[in-house]
């Protein structure tokens, strides 16, 4: 019975265009989490796929003994695949000639993930990369796949035979691809690969021989995480289970940042797109006053009510949600695209699908919006007084401002913890968000004594913009409210993709070092240096490296702690801070240039005094200050240096970085070897083959494979940053039409009075375009200030990046808020100035 | 008043028909009205709901346009002039006062009376302001809002907004539609005292036969067509 006039009523007001943006606005958080959840959740597993390449697996089972094979063989119960290698270190001999290689005795289908390149002929002055063919699986029994280095150290080529302990292996083919190889660069024994069929006949595994059990699990992440589960009781603690995101590379960390980037935007475009739908809710609401009154009047009960207007809310919200899934769906399949066609490389071939999650977030979203923005305006309608219909000034109470507050916050915060499952992160946000509303609420109470400190005046156009916005005190410090939170999640987003951006990428500029020599000892130096020279590479410097402990600190022996700082309960020992392990020293005559000194003074190289710099945090974490002395224990032998400076180091570079560095005097004569990093161009690669050559006990690590990888992580996620940023501003405009459709009809009738008293259109058009500069310039420096402490929360407590004041922001802030509003506002304020006064005087009377 | 002034016509309508665009076609609300309107003179237009006095209120007072005809205000040709003239025009010559009483609810009283001038650009507005805000009786009330105002009173205040740039045309849209008979009578003598006073022609709307009876001329409408009913005053005053 109800129905038909709900419906009646539903689509004229749909035809008039008057619930046009509520729609919208769910339409827009609906594609808002849809797109975002659904493009962030398939670039991450593509991400984690590509990660997962560095395992050669998706998940890795390592062991220094074998484990049980009733354990392993639970794998193909969770349809899991597996393939697993023995590891160890072995040596080869080639005739006269022995070299020790790392050893990797393959049994299945290695590698589950990347590839593993085999090629009959290596080519040093070309990529190695781009050489080979992908293999699945070991060689054949009876051969061996070997690194260029060995072959060019042994002077060997493909068929001849080396001999792997006790048996004899022929060379069949050249590892030019490994996907999981090491990075250590104390650990840079040149790769074999041999079948597993082969290890017995080696005779290298024996009780108490150091060998590693790898096993490689590959399959959909629930499968895994059951097949995980079913084993892990009988698992021991020395048997590691690892994947990408565990794992403490720079991958992992770049991914769990990009990850966090992405929801915190999305997070914050959210509460916009809430705003908008509130403040339609509320609009839609009082539009209804009058027809609830008569809908009462004419003898409908308040279930009959709540049933029409819950069902036309209903509607509404389904047809937005609608809309969002579709609109979202679209889009992050153009942002796929997008991706794939600007870095072609950086995604698998095949995308994978989007899963429930996305849908099933986006659907909450969207009914969650619907309800609870739209619960307090929807419970003051139902409570419309019948006498509406005859003392027109009457409704229903609205509701106290702190309760009002409580819902929408409350609204919120289920909303944010929806979508982020994140409880520290949604109260983050949800307290910026607090932090906006109280800021504003100050900010109108000096809207108003700023407008009314002096009489009115309708003589100038910035006067009758004050009065307007005067008038209007309320809305418009929501209006400004919201744009200011607006501004401040563009600023936000900007900010920190630029500063991600400029992060990784200072970590990681083109011509940063793609390999690291190491092992090289005192009389080579000047030898490579010159061969440097010759090939025009560019090092950082050759820097000496000695092994030592620090002991004492100002003579207190230290113990007790890690690097770190943490406790270390197996020492047991009281005393000072130390570092907790053995370190990589090194002594310089002139400090690096990329370590500025921000305390004490570098030494002369002529200084008999011994001396020690100390780096930054070290120096904070272990409380030493200038003038303190460091006892380091070499061998046997103690060195006591005093402490002249203290340096900033950026770890995250491709280059030898150090906690200690000593000055000659210290550690000029104790034994050492030399490392250091290059970078060498395609172009340069032949420098390669003479370095292995004439130098074979020098190590050599490549790193340029990882290098490439951070890259394109970087690449794609300023993408989706730059789309969230899109996202943002669809949502600001939404929020600010919003908010002047709330004023529209106050604004007419103002704007129709001075009309009619022979205020010209020039006048009137020009107070608009004022008070909107006004409000604009407002919510920009409100955005100022809550984006530097949004920043400084976020960057300190959520993402742990270094916090630095952004004195540009304010006048950047600024006048993009007044810009924005003014070019919006004027423009969705136009057809008022154009009505004829005529028709409103009859319909206000 | 002179022969001269009676004579001089302040409004002048010819053959106005204003027609609007419904579902299925057109509807003519008014139908070649034509009239004449001397300086000085009150008159008021009376009839049913829907006879189109309002919209002949309108166009009279350059508020909107004819579909055909011609309105001459105080010389000028209405029917020629774009909105902007027609606005410049009504800050000049015109004042206004309205059913639903039409102040500004940001503005006190006071501001609201002088707001006319300022637009205008004339002298001690604020001035001018309080000694019509004194005549009409709220000389007390110049700093309270609408919204702490009675309806009387903010008709009141609406009659010194109306007559602050001394218009030589008053239009008045049902000044008593929305007051009680008591305010209603107090602002009819006060409309017709101001108005009497500043020799300002006043063109009234109402449903009040009372009201229209201290007019000097009344025009009756009847579906869009004119008919009108001369006055004993203005008789006495031609003659």
């Amino acid at each position: 019975m109800w129905f038909k006039p709900a419906l009646a009523l539903l689509k004229q007001q749909i035809k008039r265009g008057e619930l046009t943006i509520f729609i919208l606005a769910i339409a827009l958080a609906v594609t808002s989490v849809f797109s975002l959840s659904g493009f962030g959740e398939r670039l991450n597993q593509a991400l984690v796929l590509k990660g997962s390449n560095f395992l050669a697996a998706d998940r890795v089972l390592s062991s220094a003994h074998p484990i049980d094979d009733d354990i392993l063989g639970k794998a193909s119960d969770f349809g899991v695949n597996s393939a697993q290698y023995l590891s160890f270190n072995s040596m080869v001999f080639f005739g006269d000639d022995m070299l020790l290689a790392y050893t990797k005795a393959v049994k299945g289908p290695y590698p589950l993930r990347g590839e593993l390149k085999i090629s009959e002929q290596a080519l040093l002055d070309t990529p190695l990369d781009s050489q080979g063919v992908a293999k699945f699986g070991p060689p054949p029994q009876g051969e061996i796949w070997v690194a260029p280095e060995l072959l060019i150290r042994f002077n060997a080529s493909i068929g001849d035979s080396v001999d792997v302990g006790d048996t004899s292996l022929k060379i069949s083919g050249i590892v030019t691809h490994e996907p999981d190889g090491s990075f250590s660069i104390f650990n840079s024994s040149p790769i074999i690969f041999i079948n597993d069929e082969d290890v017995a006949a080696t005779n290298i595994v024996q009780p108490g021989s150091r060998i590693y059990y790898n096993y490689l699990y590959s399959g959909e992440d629930n499968a895994l995480q059951d097949f995980y589960q079913s084993i892990k009781p009988q698992l021991k603690t020395n048997q590691n289970w690892q994947d990408i995101k565990g794992e403490r590379s720079p991958l992992a960390q770049s991914l769990k940042r990009a990850n966090q980037f992405l929801l915190l935007s999305s997070l914050l475009g959210i509460i916009l797109a809430a705003t908008a739908i509130s403040v339609t809710a509320s609009r839609f609401s009082q539009n209804q006053f009058d027809t609830v009154a008569l809908l009462k009047t004419l003898g409908t009960n308040d279930t009959t009510i709540r049933k029409i207007f819950i069902f036309q809310l209903a509607t509404l919200a389904f047809i937005g949600i609608v809309m969002g899934l579709i609109a979202g769906y679209a889009l992050q399949e153009i942002a796929f695209m997008a991706v794939q066609y600007y870095l072609p490389q950086s995604l698998p071939q095949q995308l994978p699908a989007l899963g429930f999650k996305p849908l099933i977030i986006a659907l909450s979203t969207g009914g969650i919006c619907a309800a609870l923005f739209s619960l307090t305006p929807m419970l003051r309608l139902f409570n419309v007084p019948v006498m509406r219909v005859i003392k027109r000034d009457m409704a229903s109470a609205p509701l106290a401002l702190w309760k009002n507050g409580l819902v929408f916050g409350g609204a919120i915060f289920i909303l944010l913890l929806t979508y982020s499952q994140d409880l520290i992160l949604s109260l983050i946000t949800l307290g910026i968000a607090a932090v906006i509303a109280l800021v504003l609420s100050g900010l109108a109470w000096v809207i108003i004594r700023m407008a009314r400190g002096k009489q009115f005046s309708a003589a100038s156009p910035f006067k009758l913009a004050m009065a307007s916005l005067y008038q209007r005190a309320n809305q418009a410090s929501m209006q400004i409210a919201s744009i200011a939170t607006a501004i401040m999640l563009m600023l936000i987003v900007l900010l920190l993709r630029n500063e991600l951006i400029d992060e990784w990428q200072n970590q990681i500029p083109q011509g940063t070092a793609n390999h690291f020599l190491g092992n090289v000892t005192p009389d080579q130096v000047d030898q490579i240096d010159s061969l440097m020279t010759k090939y025009d590479v560019q090092t950082s410097d050759l820097y000496p490296i000695i092994r030592g402990r620090v002991s004492k600190i100002n003579g207190e022996v230290v113990g007790g702690y890690d690097s770190e700082g943490n406790a270390d309960k197996k020492r047991k020992r009281s005393g000072r801070r130390g570092f907790g392990r053995e370190l990589s020293l090194t002594w310089l005559d002139n400090a690096p240039a990329e370590n500025p000194i921000n305390a004490g003074q570098w030494w002369d190289k002529n200084d008999t005094d011994l001396q020690v710099s100390i780096e930054n945090d070290a120096a904070e974490r272990l409380e030493i200050k200038i003038g303190d002395t460091i006892t380091t224990l070499i061998g046997e032998e103690e060195v006591v240096a005093t402490v002249t400076s203290i340096r900033d180091v950026h770890w995250r570079s491709m280059r030898p970085n150090f906690l200690l560095i000593f000055n000659r005097a210290a550690l000029g004569d104790m034994p050492s070897t030399y490392i250091s990093s290059f970078y060498l161009s395609k172009e340069q690669h032949p420098l390669l083959r003479e370095l292995l050559t004439q130098y074979p006990t020098v190590s050599l690590i490549k790193v340029d494979r990882l290098i490439k990888q951070l890259r394109e992580i970087i690449e794609q996620v300023s993408l989706a940053l730059s789309y969230i940023m899109l996202l943002v501003v669809c949502a600001a405009i939404l929020v600010l039409l919003v908010q002047i459709q709330a004023s529209y009809q106050e604004r007419h009738k103002d704007l129709v009075i001075l009309r009619t008293l022979g205020a010209s259109k020039k006048l009137l058009q020009r107070s608009i375009a004022i008070e909107f500069l006004i409000s604009g310039a407002l919510a920009g420096l409100i955005a100022a200030l809550t984006t530097e402490l949004a920043l400084w929360l976020i960057q300190t407590l959520v993402i742990e990046m270094p916090w630095q004041p952004h004195p540009s922001l304010w006048l950047l802030a600024t006048l993009v808020g007044s810009a924005f509003v003014a070019i919006i506002g004027t423009r969705a304020c136009k057809p008022l100035t154009k009505l004829p006064p005529n028709e409103l005087i009859r319909n206000l009377s | 008043m002179s022969e001269e002034q009676a004579v001089n016509d302040i409004i002048i309508v010819k053959n106005l028909i204003k027609q609007v665009k419904v579902n299925n076609g057109t509807l003519e609300i008014l139908k070649s009205i034509s009239l004449n309107v001397k300086q000085g003179q009150s008159i008021a237009i009376v009839g049913a709901s829907g006879s189109g006095k309002s919209t002949l209120l309108g166009l009279l007072a350059g508020l909107d346009c004819a579909s055909t005809g011609e309105i001459w205000l105080d010389g000028a040709p209405l029917h020629q002039l774009n909105e902007e003239d027609r606005t410049a025009l009504r800050a000049k010559n015109v004042g206004f006062i309205f059913q639903s009483f039409l102040l500004l609810p940001a503005l006190t009283a006071l501001e609201n009376v002088m707001l006319p001038a300022q637009l205008a650009g004339i002298e001690n507005a604020e001035q001018k302001a309080i000694e019509l805000l004194d005549k009409v009786g709220l000389s007390h009330r110049d700093d309270h809002y609408p919204n702490q105002l009675s309806g009387g009173e903010q008709q009141r205040v609406a009659i010194a907004r109306a007559f602050i740039c001394q218009p030589k045309i008053l239009f008045a849209d049902e000044p008593t539609g929305n007051l009680d008979g008591s305010n209603g009578l107090r602002i009819e003598q006060l409309l017709f005292e101001l108005n009497q006073q500043l020799n300002t022609t006043l063109v009234l709307v109402t449903h009040d036969p009372k009201l229209a009876k201290n007019c000097q001329r009344i025009i009756t409408m009847d579906d869009g067509k004119i008919s009108e009913e001369v006055n004993d005053k203005e008789l006495s005053h031609v003659v």
